[in-house]
């Protein structure tokens, strides 16, 4: 900032503040930053801007960035035609008890794959590892025939049980526990604390940012589920989310219809970056907190 | 942030139940010894019951006739749906399809993070952490909501997209119709959207490299290249596997609700993958034995690939410690 008043000395043209190097910094850093941001936000903003037009001002041959006249009527559209409220309590339940399930299952997986000692440890891990590469297509035609079975059909139970048996998480955390120094648990090992402790009170609170990275991960792809809920549910009152959007698309020909389907999205999207926006926080401060210590 | 978790957990956790706990354990060296089975039982019963019996179940539908209608009789058909599978045309498409899938999705969100997040060192502090937050969003909107504004912006006749090519001078059709356009089309959609869980698994991976090893190395006079390729890459290698690893077998399950919505794998399956394919088999087609055959097939292979990858991985990968 000050190099801008104060030319760069010529005879050290590669210290911090010099001329030179702010303009490597900018050029190398901010600019191609800034334009891919640029690039993967445009479509998400248009897609806002875009929820708040008028069925004119949408389908015209002109490009208007801003709404001339904002209006609600695609929000009161999207949120009546359809029982919005309903499928938002439906994917509020099916995320926070699936993800929670998931989450601490993978963290105590995790733990004692790296940790503890036990026989059969590798067989285990394969066992993970294998359900890792068993697609989740591979089982849906099965799960479908067991889950509609035991009446499992248009309930929220139908949707949740057969996510559970994942191991995405648990690998994930595995990776990461290799990566901890096995010096952290030997001083908590000689104050006597037991698995539980040393996992809770030493292990996580290290881990917090990749526990973070997981539980965002996790609840994301359960907010977001889209084929399971669409095969096992075909009644309104059990849709997710997801799947309820699908039905405002039918409408979409003219130029309302897209102004709906973009409140509907933006209405779907939002709970999901209010979570982002709080568990950011923490991998944030997770991130710096590497960089400075190590 | 665990810095102050650290110190204030310690005098929280209750003493008497970890002394109580250490002294039970130590009179039953037995319960002891399950204490970690107890840590992994859950998961595995679950693994068994949603992956491994639904993949056996998968091996014993594959060789039956049945039309998914439970009043219906499975007839024994042997591998009569193996061999039909083989012998379609679509399968070899999808196949192909697949593999070009996979190496688009290795450039966008395996290589191209890896620039950013090495551009991105020399942004510091919160213009970085905004940035890569705002290229992460993406990454967490539902597959229903981005075929939505993509299927829009593209949208012939009103369009954004087709619109500013029209002023351009390349006046542009219908791309997910376009037999030429499909795939690319649905390479663009889930490519923006992995972008970011790769800049943020690369950025978290870096953010985990001691920097006294680079500071060490310049120190004794190596250069920024270098301290890049000879310090930085090797230490970043499990993220990179990792992503590697997440790429090749995920994105075939990320591209099919894509598929789903915008091209139905169309037109005349040049869009089309491997699961969407089994996906239509099953519920479309409703031939469970069809499905049952490729969905077999597919996992061996997809093991075969993943097993290969892992042992290698293991032996790229390098870690500091």
């Amino acid at each position: 900032m000050s190099t801008a008043v104060t030319p760069a000395p010529v005879a050290a043209p590669d210290t911090a503040f010099s001329r030179k190097n702010l303009l490597a910094t900018l050029s190398a850093g901010y600019v191609p930053l800034v334009l891919a941001t640029l690039v993967v936000v445009l479509p998400l903003l248009w897609m806002v801007l875009n929820s708040f037009k008028q069925p004119s001002e949408i389908v015209t041959t002109q490009l208007q960035f801003l709404p001339q006249a904002p209006t609600l009527d695609n929000y009161q559209a999207a949120m009546t035609t359809v029982p919005f409220g309903r499928f938002f309590a439906n994917s509020l339940i099916v995320t926070a008890v699936g993800s929670t399930v998931k989450v601490v299952l993978a963290i105590l997986t995790a733990y004692a794959l790296v940790f503890v000692d036990f026989p059969f440890k590798n067989v285990v891990f394969v066992l993970i590892l294998v359900a890792l590469m068993v697609p989740a297509q591979v089982s849906i035609l099965p799960n479908y025939i067991l889950i509609a079975g035991m009446g499992g059909k248009n309930t929220l139970w139908g949707i949740i049980l057969p996510g559970l048996g994942t191991a995405f998480g648990t690998f994930l955390l595995r990776q990461h526990f290799l990566t901890l120094p096995k010096s952290i648990l030997e001083a908590a090992e000689l104050d006597g604390a037991g698995h539980w402790r040393r996992l809770w009170r030493v292990v996580a609170p290290v881990s917090l940012p990749s526990i973070a990275t997981v539980a965002l991960v996790t609840v994301v792809s359960e907010w977001n589920d889209y084929i399971w809920p669409l095969i096992i549910t075909d009644k309104p009152e059990s849709m997710t989310l997801p799947v309820g959007l699908t039905l405002l698309q039918n409408t979409e020909s003219n130029g309302a219809g897209w102004g709906i389907l973009m409140a509907g999205s933006v209405l779907v999207i939002l709970p999901i970056l209010v979570v982002f926006a709080m568990l950011q926080r923490y991998i944030v401060a997770g991130l710096t907190q590497g960089s400075v210590t190590g | 942030m665990f810095v102050e978790v650290l110190p204030g957990g310690g005098p929280a956790a209750s003493p008497v139940q970890a002394v109580a706990g250490r002294a039970a354990a130590a009179r039953h060296p037995l319960a002891r010894r399950l204490v970690p089975y107890l840590y992994i039982l859950p998961a595995v019963v679950l693994l068994v019951l949603w992956t491994y019996w639904p993949l056996l179940q998968n091996v014993g539908l594959s060789f039956q006739d049945w039309n998914l209608i439970p009043t219906r009789p499975r007839v024994f058909v042997g591998t009569e749906k193996y061999a039909k599978v083989l012998s379609l045309p679509e399968l070899r498409q999808a196949l192909m399809n697949t593999v070009v899938y996979i190496g688009a999705f290795l450039l966008i969100s395996v290589a191209l993070p890896l620039v950013f997040a090495l551009l991105s060192r020399s942004v510091q502090g919160r213009a970085r952490t905004f940035y890569q937050a705002l290229i992460f969003v993406p990454f967490l909107v539902t597959p229903v909501a981005s075929s939505a504004v993509w299927r829009w912006l593209f949208a012939p006749d009103s369009g954004t997209i087709p619109a500013i090519a029209a002023a351009l001078g390349h006046p542009m059709g219908d791309v997910f119709r376009d037999p030429d356009g499909s795939m690319t089309s649905v390479i663009v959609i889930v490519g923006w959207q992995m972008l970011g869980f790769g800049v943020l698994v690369i950025a978290a991976g870096l953010a985990g490299i001691n920097p006294d090893y680079a500071a060490a190395a310049a120190l004794d006079g190596a250069r920024r290249r270098q301290i890049l390729w000879r310090i930085t890459v090797p230490l970043l290698s499990p993220s990179l596997v990792f992503l590697s690893l997440m790429t090749i077998l995920l994105s075939a399950q990320w591209t099919y609700p894509i598929i789903d919505l915008v091209t139905q794998g169309g037109p005349g399956n040049s869009s089309t993958n491997i699961y969407y394919l089994l996906y239509q088999f099953g519920f479309r087609n409703f031939d469970a034995g069809l499905s049952a055959a490729a969905g077999v097939l597919f996992f061996v292979g997809f093991g075969l690939v993943a097993l290969l990858f892992v042992e290698l991985s293991e032996r790229l990968s390098f870690h500091d410690n």
